[in-house]
């Protein structure tokens, strides 16, 4: 009977091989520390790989005014959709603005959003969930209710409504994004945090009179932060392709600001005869997601003991 | 422990494995759908069609698919011809028409005055979409004289009558029908399928008693997305699209077995400027910063560069051929940014470091919303044309045409950016429509130029020769666009058809609504 | 247990009530009314204040938000969620109508990704850190990570154009659905290859397969004979919750293909400003989510107590 308790706890939490999975980095972490932890992320190629990517794009993406060679907005009217030459390095668009240079400061705001939002995700997924997880009671169970209720919204609906109140606008999107997102992560904290609720050095410090508020913040959240982290740049993936799908439906930055999503539907319309205008935008956010999944891919294989 | 597991999750996968190799062969072997002989699919936009029973009718508007008849058409060059009605004659305030005789609705019935009365005053009491705005019409405007005759007394004195009925929503209906779900007409198609959103199919309809159409089979397939249009016809899917993009002409030119035919030009693409904004939306109120606007815009490399040549440099709001030789009277903007420069420098707008202009320290900037169907091009060009005389232009697009109408009724923009229609054949229709101050359309306010426009308008609503009135109406565009500046055309709109080759007799209106599809026929 | 289903299945009306006052206000509170589109849409001659006011009026759009709310939740509570504006059909036949074509859309999606992402993931957990694994690894990803809007042009240029087996766009025709479920399983199956890749060397590194390895069999007879059962059990779990997120997310797809699904209805109806719709679909797709996230906790609770008993038994 208990055992079967413990499933339905366990079961409370959804994304139960997920969770579960988390919960074997989060032991591993607690257990084994940081050392053989980067041993292995070092020797996994696939994740070196995934790093080195990242690091390139973020590079890229801060020295955009040095290395664009032309203002992204530069209409070459008379240069229009042309081939990479000299001048242009990968040809220009249908205004004859270069594309290199407007990659390069679309990359600025497409990684800069992704990680804006990221860090808000995390935030407010990390405090509701641990809030959750450690309290419990009605103070959960209305939590969990509301997250249910998010993860059940359709994300245009929201986005669209965000955009009356704060008009179009990457911050309407980020907003948008934002809100719905936080929801699985903190579903995900919460299981983590029932677990870890059990630790004995939990049980120490509430013996010792320490204010939950105080454990929650010193001691619960940063032992839950690595296999949170693992989670945040795995979903980095999909937070760039979320937010360029909704610059793509024409809610997110206005012209003639530079961004992945946005020159992906501009290019829409030149798919036969200009082919390029799709493909390297495409290929630049697929070199971000597939980075930061190579990454996290490596750091969960790190840390989860059990491979 | 066997009985513990699981169903044996090998045969499972097998199983999947199965089914999908199943759907593999099935797509393999999915035949491609052409049409038969004179059957002919065409790729239309998105299905904008909405049920509002006595109001909306299907198959007419949006979408005008010869089910139903008007009593007269309006051709491609905006002339009025006979179609319902044989002729007609003017009593004082009075028209009469004279229908044809021997003409059934594809149910059998004939066609008598009853059907035209019932239409108009099924018109008159659903009334709320304002198409009745310059008609006048009321419960009591039509007679029955007899079987083939019918009178129509407008309740205010209206010449331009004839010109109004030829729009599509006026085709005429079968008695005791309703057109919102069922439309019933005496038009060479007639309905066999609508599904929403998906497709519309018609079939010849055997009892028109005109020339038969060649197509049997004539089916509109719905296809919001631009570039899958394209693709489908590029596929052999449709046989013909409407509305492909103008970025994608040049490919569909130059694909053999493809054919592109454009339309004359139906609209023209303006900026429309707002002249009674409040602040922070009250700049253009000055006369000289908005010819400034004007001036800066080179109008021919849009055309040629930008639209890769499709468009058509134009002076009106409105098509040429509706003004005829009057049209010479409107001049349009030239491309001159020094003048320009110098407006806004007589403004009192001196240049900042940064390439734009202050004046007391309020930086210039302008605000642009646009007709969530243009493209985004077309707003940045004008944008780099503006700030290169030191014009900042914000952007605001609309995701959608509901944020878009609430952003323009609320006033909270400087520029507008849209096309607007021309259906009927009515040359001061256009002009009365957004500027007349006491016109009903919720947008005037911002544009109204005044009591000698109102002067001009009213003299061409009353006029009585169609000369006088495509006069007033080029005076009125004067007026607009030359003396005060609140419009800027920008170029002329052609739609773009294309089709495949075997798609013949295909002759192009500059409006949708009036196109003929029951001259096309298909193969040898 | 029953208890458990029962608790889930009752906290379904305070979702219901949650989600539709979030949908109601959010979609009243974005900019633009239905009034005007629908006047909008009726004439190409901009309507006037008086002709739009009538249309609110008889669609009650100014009453206040509380009282509309009430009146709609009342309807709701009978069974009837009203008509969509656009028409002026019931909500619910709508939303039935519409519904089997994404559902079938999700089915064959779901079947392509697990068709990749099953050998992709037993292969590379088998031969773990070989170049199979890395390959099949960046190869999932490729596929992830590609927009699915560029996914579906190219797919299109592809199979439709370049080799005309397939067609452009809509639902007719067999092999209609293979397009727009490919671009959509292709995300899908990158979740589900990686899981089973994890999953499946989880359930290698156990005792119970050193032992079988110990008894001279061939390690791929090891893999299909033994670990396969226990590692697919959580992959089975997940693609559950993969389902609803198929059903939920093909959106873009949908415009992009022309295929008449609820994603395609949805977006229409925000744009269209259709109320009763928007009101509709959120509280159908919520319990759709409540009822699918049910069904795979039960499984995972059927199956776990079990794999308990079983490993109690095996160690002691």
């Amino acid at each position: 009977m208990s055992s079967e308790r413990e499933v339905f706890e366990n079961v409370q939490a959804r994304d139960s091989f997920e969770v579960a999975g988390h919960r074997a980095v989060l032991s591993s972490w607690l257990a084994v520390g940081r050392q053989s932890v980067f041993r292995r992320l070092t020797r996994d190629r696939a994740a070196l790989v995934g790093l080195i990517i990242i690091l390139l794009l973020v590079t890229l993406a801060l020295a955009a005014p040095l290395l664009a060679p032309h203002d992204p907005a530069a209409q070459h009217l008379y240069e229009r959709l042309a081939s990479p030459n000299f001048t242009f390095p990968l040809g220009t668009d249908n205004l004859g603005r270069c594309l290199l240079s407007r990659l390069l400061y679309g990359s600025r705001l497409s990684l800069a959003s992704a990680g804006a939002a990221s860090l808000l995700v995390l935030l407010i997924g990390v405090g509701v969930g641990a809030v959750a997880g450690y309290v419990g009671g009605w103070v959960d169970i209305a939590l969990m209710r509301v997250v249910d209720l998010l993860l059940a919204f359709p994300l245009l609906v929201l986005a669209l409504a965000i955009t009356g109140f704060i008009g179009i606008g990457m911050s309407s999107v980020l907003v948008g994004v934002v809100s719905v997102w936080w929801a699985s992560y903190a579903r995900i904290v919460r299981g983590l945090v029932l677990s870890l609720r059990e630790r004995p050095f939990i049980e120490a410090a509430q013996a010792m009179g320490v204010t939950p508020a105080r454990i929650v913040i010193r001691h619960v959240i940063p032992n839950v932060m690595p296999p949170v982290i693992v989670l945040a740049t795995l979903e980095m993936g999909s937070l760039i392709l979320a937010i360029s799908g909704l610059n793509f439906l024409g809610l997110g930055v206005q012209p003639p600001t530079p961004e992945w999503g946005a020159m992906l539907n501009d290019g829409r319309l030149f798919l036969r005869s200009a082919p390029q205008l799709m493909i390297y935008p495409g290929l630049a956010i697929s070199l971000a997601v597939m980075g930061f999944n190579l990454l996290g891919d490596g750091l969960r294989d790190a840390l989860d003991p059990r491979l | 422990m066997s009985d513990l597991r699981i169903r044996n999750p090998n045969s499972a996968i097998r199983h999947v494995l199965e089914l999908a190799l199943c759907f593999i062969l099935l797509a393999c072997g999915a035949s491609r759908r052409v049409g038969g002989e004179q059957e002919l699919i065409v790729g239309a936009r998105a299905d904008d069609y909405v049920v509002e029973p006595l109001k909306s009718k299907l198959g007419m508007y949006p979408l005008n698919v010869q089910i139903c008849e008007p009593l007269v058409r309006i051709s491609a060059d905006y002339r009025i011809e006979p179609l319902l009605a044989t002729r007609w004659e003017r009593h004082g305030d009075t028209w009469r028409f004279f229908l044809r005789p021997g003409v059934v609705f594809s149910t059998g019935q004939p066609l008598t005055g009853e059907a035209v009365r019932y239409t108009f005053s099924r018109l008159v009491k659903g009334d709320r979409a304002g198409i009745f705005q310059h008609v006048y019409l009321g419960e009591n405007s039509i007679r029955v004289m007899d079987d083939l005759t019918v009178d129509i007394t407008p309740e205010r004195p209206n010449q331009h009558l004839l010109e109004q009925i030829g729009h599509a929503n006026y085709g005429i209906i079968a008695p005791g029908t309703e057109p919102a779900t069922e439309p019933v007409g005496t038009g060479p198609f007639r309905l066999v399928e609508y599904r929403r959103g998906e497709w519309l199919k018609l079939e010849r309809n055997e009892r028109y008693w005109g020339q038969h159409p060649n197509l049997r089979r004539l089916t509109f397939r719905f296809l919001p997305d631009d570039t899958t249009r394209v693709l489908a016809l590029q596929a052999g899917e449709v046989g013909m699209i409407l509305d492909a993009p103008r970025e994608q002409a040049a490919t569909l030119r130059a694909q053999s077995g493809l054919r592109v035919v454009e339309a004359p030009v139906g609209r023209v693409a303006s900026i429309f400027l707002n002249i009674h904004g409040q602040p922070p939306y009250d700049l253009l109120a000055s006369k000289d910063l908005r010819r400034a606007v004007g001036l800066a815009i080179d109008r021919r490399v849009l055309i040629e560069s930008v639209w890769e040549g499709n468009g058509e440099m134009i002076s009106t709001i409105g098509p040429r051929a509706m003004l005829g030789e009057h049209a010479q009277l409107v001049q349009g903007f030239s491309h001159d940014p020094q003048q320009a420069a110098q407006l806004l420098g007589q403004e009192g707008w001196t240049p900042s470091a940064d390439g734009g202009r202050v004046r007391d320290g309020r930086r210039l900037t302008l605000t642009v919303i646009a007709w969530p169907e243009f493209d985004t091009a077309t707003l940045e060009f004008v944008q780099a044309q503006l700030a290169s005389v030191g014009i900042e232009l914000q952007i605001v697009k609309s995701p959608d045409t509901a944020s878009y109408q609430a952003r323009i009724e609320s006033g909270e923009f400087d520029l507008d950016l849209e096309a607007p229609n021309q259906n009927d054949a009515n040359p001061i229709f256009l002009p009365a429509l957004r500027f007349y101050s006491k016109s009903t359309g919720k947008t005037v306010r911002f544009f109204a130029p005044g009591s000698r426009f109102d002067e001009i308008i009213e003299a061409g609503i009353e006029a009585d020769e169609r000369d006088e009135v495509t006069r007033r109406s080029a005076e009125a565009q004067r007026l607009l666009i030359d003396e005060e500046a609140i419009i800027i055309p920008l170029a002329g709109l052609r739609r773009i058809y294309a089709m495949q080759d075997d798609v013949r007799d295909f002759s192009p209106h500059p409006s949708l609504l009036n196109q003929r599809w029951d001259i096309i026929s298909v193969g040898q | 247990m029953k208890q458990f289903v029962l608790i889930r299945i009752l906290s379904l009306f305070p979702l219901w009530i949650g989600i539709s006052v979030l949908a109601f206000v959010l979609s009243n509170l974005a900019p633009g009314d239905p009034a005007t589109v629908i006047a909008h849409r009726l004439s190409d001659v901009p309507p006037s204040e008086e002709q739009i006011a009538s249309i609110r009026r008889e669609y009650h759009l100014d009453d206040p938000m509380p009282v509309r709310y009430a009146r709609w939740l009342g309807g709701a509570a009978r069974g009837d969620l009203g008509r969509s504006y656009r028409t002026k059909e019931p909500v619910f036949n709508e939303l039935a109508a519409h519904f089997p074509a994404t559902l079938q859309l999700a089915c064959v999606a779901l079947v392509i990704a697990l068709v990749i992402a099953l050998p992709l993931g037993v292969l590379a957990a088998v031969r773990r850190g070989s170049w199979l694994d890395h390959g099949a690894r960046v190869g999932a990803l490729l596929g992830a990570s590609l927009p699915s809007y560029w996914l579906g042009y190219l797919l299109i240029l592809i199979f439709a154009l370049g080799t005309g087996w397939l067609p452009v766009a809509g639902r007719e025709g067999a092999g209609a659905a293979v397009l727009p479920a490919l671009t959509l399983g292709l995300g899908t199956s990158t979740t589900l290859a990686r899981l089973t890749r994890s999953s499946l060397l989880e359930v290698l590194g156990e005792d119970f397969i050193r032992t079988a390895r110990a008894k001279g069999l061939s390690e791929w007879a090891v893999v299909w004979r033994h670990a396969l059962r226990g590692a697919l059990i959580p992959v089975l779990t997940v693609t559950g919750i993969a389902f609803g997120h198929l059903l939920g997310g093909a959106v873009i797809v949908e415009s992009i293909f022309a295929w008449p699904g609820i994603g395609n209805l949805l977006v229409n109806s925000i744009y269209d400003r259709d109320y009763p719709m928007i009101q509709g679909f959120v509280l159908f797709m919520g319990t759709v989510f409540t009822l699918l996230s049910l069904v795979a906790d039960l499984s995972y609770l059927w199956i776990d107590p079990r794999i308990r008993l079983a490993k109690k038994r095996r160690e002691g």
